[in-house]
């Protein structure tokens, strides 16, 4: 054969083969589409954490953060896909600090009670973490967090005042038999006990950490991420707070979780880490008081059940957010490179899949990268909320639906 | 000529002191561990002990006993039983954080202020000898007996703290004979009711400096038995705890639900430096107020936080500037 023909075929192989490949990539690279609703710009300036929820009447609650202003509490209508500007901080405080002491954040998770009251909270932002100058030395200062309740049947916005003076409130979880709401405080990180009926409030002292999200269990007792390595957990029958040294089960060294959700049967917890690399389950049967640990109360077991990164994907990446599907399975974005995986672990299989890459549906140029907070309605629509950011074009602060996403059992 | 020489003295003393403040200013501070579970870690005393070790008692949470513990010298804390046999425990008043105790110079003898401002001396285990009531009472506050927290011993074994009205009293520990001074806490007209001494120590001429609830530092001769009212170095109430440290007051201050911020008293100029907000090493905040300190004959600071993670810190100033 001729050298030139011989060069030219290894070319063209060397292309298909090259082609066949990328096709074949593209193939399976699989995608899990959403749809966005933009939050009303009007009330946020970009951003908004923990604070979603769905509520009985089946609309979704959404606390949005105005760095330097007045955060706002709104409502979207699923049905109506329309806004409601619920709760403007500083109009119903008639507070009107600003920067440091403005209530410009809602960051705790937006509690629902078992009458549809609809809880939240705010805080302050813009943190200097080192002075605080929100303490103390400035004159004005920062008030405190202001806890609210608002009666979706009457329209009924109650401010129930300041929980601890000059912090701001996050987390949060509510028992609605013993009909109390568990928050705690930032900077301080005390663990505060509101009781609904009588309007009083409890101070249990530090946590130790700054856990974003609390879970509680079948027995009502609350738990979040501690000091490095601990889980404090708050038992409602002794009415004190323990810390539980965590002993990992699997491979990998432990990371503190973020997001962290109980399960259906509020036996275990289920939780992922800031670059953490492995989903974590805890499981609360495990839970032991020795005095064998010197300075903690005993031990919980937890154990890592997966990578929390796609296969194809060679380290772990960014999660923010978690929630539990109405099918049991615990579902949690991961970005990874500016690429938005969304990923699920199904506990009664033990296993963590990728469900694909997030895109948003009629913007695939779209690139919803930071979700900092989730929830679940009762058909199994999984909402989650996304920052304004992305890698190209800047996704508007938003929230997405996942239409019936977790209605059926986990594959 | 004399006047020309006392003048530079004056400036080189002064420059001297502000560059050794200015080296104080960078001191570092770092948690040592207490291997006690949350609600058991609220240090509420620390001495030297003749020995030179360090001794800490945690005050009793509910239910559960107060703890005993050592410092050896790599700072290492090991809880022990008792205290040294030649030091007075008395559990009942060590343990319990609603009483200000101290011990006399012997330490032999346990002098306390009870929770409705009562003198108190022990010497053994049992209820005490009732010596005065010397606490007032603070209007608008449901329980507001005017109780000092802190109790100061000069040189020769006097005790000094602070009753009604911010009212100096003297106590003798040996013959219990109890004086009542002419020198009073600073206070602004009307607030007299808060003016406790909350903090004190003493400094190597002699000289007291106390802390008040308010926030005031003062300094008091116990010869000529003067009380000056140095300022007010902090916006905020209360002086949580003073140490007299190479020569300057070095103190904690704040309100319980505020932050605590740290500064410094140069008795040499006179002068306040302010510290800001107290943070470890690593730069992060310590939130929760100061319960005790001391400064030891190695020349650090020992002092401890309260809270239910409560814990000891350590200072050590930087050699270089």
């Amino acid at each position: 054969m001729n050298r030139s023909i011989q060069k030219n075929l290894i070319v063209f192989f060397m292309v298909f083969i090259l082609t066949a490949a990328g096709l074949t990539r593209e193939q399976k690279q699989q995608y899990v589409e959403c749809e966005m609703f933009p939050i009303p710009e009007s009330t946020h300036n970009g951003s908004g954490y923990t604070a979603i929820e769905v509520g009985k009447d089946g609309n979704i609650y959404v606390g949005t953060a105005y760095y330097g202003s007045s955060a706002h509490l709104v409502r979207f209508n699923p049905r109506k896909l329309k806004w409601d500007d619920i709760i403007d901080a500083h109009k119903i405080t008639r507070e009107t600090g600003t920067g440091l002491d403005s209530q410009s954040k809602f960051h705790a998770k937006i509690l629902v009670d078992a009458d549809g009251t609809i809880w939240a909270a705010t805080k302050q932002g813009n943190e200097n973490f080192i002075e605080r100058p929100e303490f103390g030395e400035n004159p004005s200062g920062y008030p405190g967090g202001h806890l609210f309740s608002f009666n979706p049947k009457t329209n009924q916005v109650i401010d129930h005042g300041i929980l601890r003076k000059q912090e701001g409130i996050m987390g949060g979880s509510i028992d609605k038999k013993r009909k109390k709401l568990y928050y705690w405080s930032d900077p301080k990180q005390h663990f505060l006990i509101y009781d609904i009926e009588t309007g009083s409030l409890k101070d249990l002292g530090t946590t130790g950490g700054s856990p974003r999200y609390t879970a509680i269990d079948w027995k009502g007792r609350v738990f979040g991420t501690g000091r490095p390595g601990i889980i404090w957990m708050y038992d409602p029958e002794t009415d004190r707070l323990y810390d539980l040294i965590v002993k990992i089960e699997g491979p990998g060294q432990y990371k503190d979780p973020y997001a962290m959700v109980a399960s259906s049967d509020g036996k275990k917890i289920f939780a992922c880490a800031i670059g953490g690399e492995y989903v974590m389950e805890f499981d609360l049967s495990t839970i032991c008081f020795t005095s064998a640990s010197e300075d903690a109360d005993g031990f919980i077991i937890c154990r890592h059940v997966g990578k929390s990164y796609p296969e194809n994907e060679k380290k772990q990446g960014d999660q923010h957010t978690g929630v539990l599907g109405k099918d049991g399975c615990f579902y949690f974005p991961n970005v990874i490179d500016k690429t938005p995986y969304l990923m699920r672990y199904n506990p009664e299989k033990v296993r963590v899949e990728c469900l694909g890459i997030i895109r948003i549906k009629g913007n695939p140029d779209l690139k919803p990268l930071y979700a900092q907070g989730a929830c679940t309605t009762t058909d199994g629509t999984i909402y989650m909320k996304f920052i304004s950011a992305g890698a190209g074009k800047l996704m508007p602060y938003s929230i997405v639906r996942f239409n019936k996403l977790s209605t059926k059992p986990g594959i | 000529m004399r006047k020309i020489s006392f003048i530079v003295f004056s400036i080189l003393l002064i420059t001297f002191s502000s560059i050794f403040c200015e080296e104080i200013i960078n001191f570092a501070l770092d948690i040592l561990n207490l291997p006690f579970p949350p609600y058991q870690r609220n240090v509420v005393k620390l001495i030297e002990a003749p020995n030179g070790l360090i001794y800490g008692i945690t005050s009793a949470p509910g239910n559960s006993s107060g703890r005993i513990f050592v410092i050896d010298k790599n700072y290492k804390t090991h809880e022990i039983n008792r205290l040294p046999d030649d030091v007075l425990q008395v559990d009942s008043v060590i343990f319990n954080p609603d009483i200000t105790w101290t011990w006399d110079k012997t330490r032999r003898k346990i002098i306390a202020l009870d929770k409705s401002g009562t003198l108190k001396v022990y010497d053994k285990n049992g209820p005490g000898k009732e010596i005065l009531k010397i606490a007032g009472t603070r209007p608008y506050e449901p329980q507001g007996f005017q109780i000092s927290r802190a109790f100061v011993q000069d040189t020769t074994g006097n005790l000094y703290t602070a009753g009604k009205d911010g009212i100096m009293f003297k106590f003798n520990p040996e013959t219990l004979e109890i004086k009542k001074l002419q020198a009073k806490l600073p206070a602004i007209k009307g607030r007299e009711p808060w003016a406790s001494l909350d903090a004190a120590t003493v400094g190597n001429d002699g000289t007291i400096y106390l802390g008040t609830f308010d926030g005031y530092i003062a300094s008091f001769n116990p010869e000529t038995g003067t009380l000056i009212n140095l300022g007010k170095p902090l916006r905020q109430q209360r002086i949580q705890s003073l140490v007299f440290f190479n020569g300057i007051v070095f103190g904690i201050g704040g309100e319980s639900d505020g932050l605590a911020r740290w500064f410094i008293y140069d008795p040499l100029t006179k002068g306040f430096n302010l510290g800001g907000t107290l943070k470890k090493k690593e730069n992060k905040l310590i939130y929760e107020p100061v319960n005790t300190m001391i400064a030891t004959n190695k020349g650090v600071i020992i002092g401890s936080f309260s809270g239910r993670l409560g814990s000891l810190f350590i200072i050590k100033t930087e050699k270089e500037k």
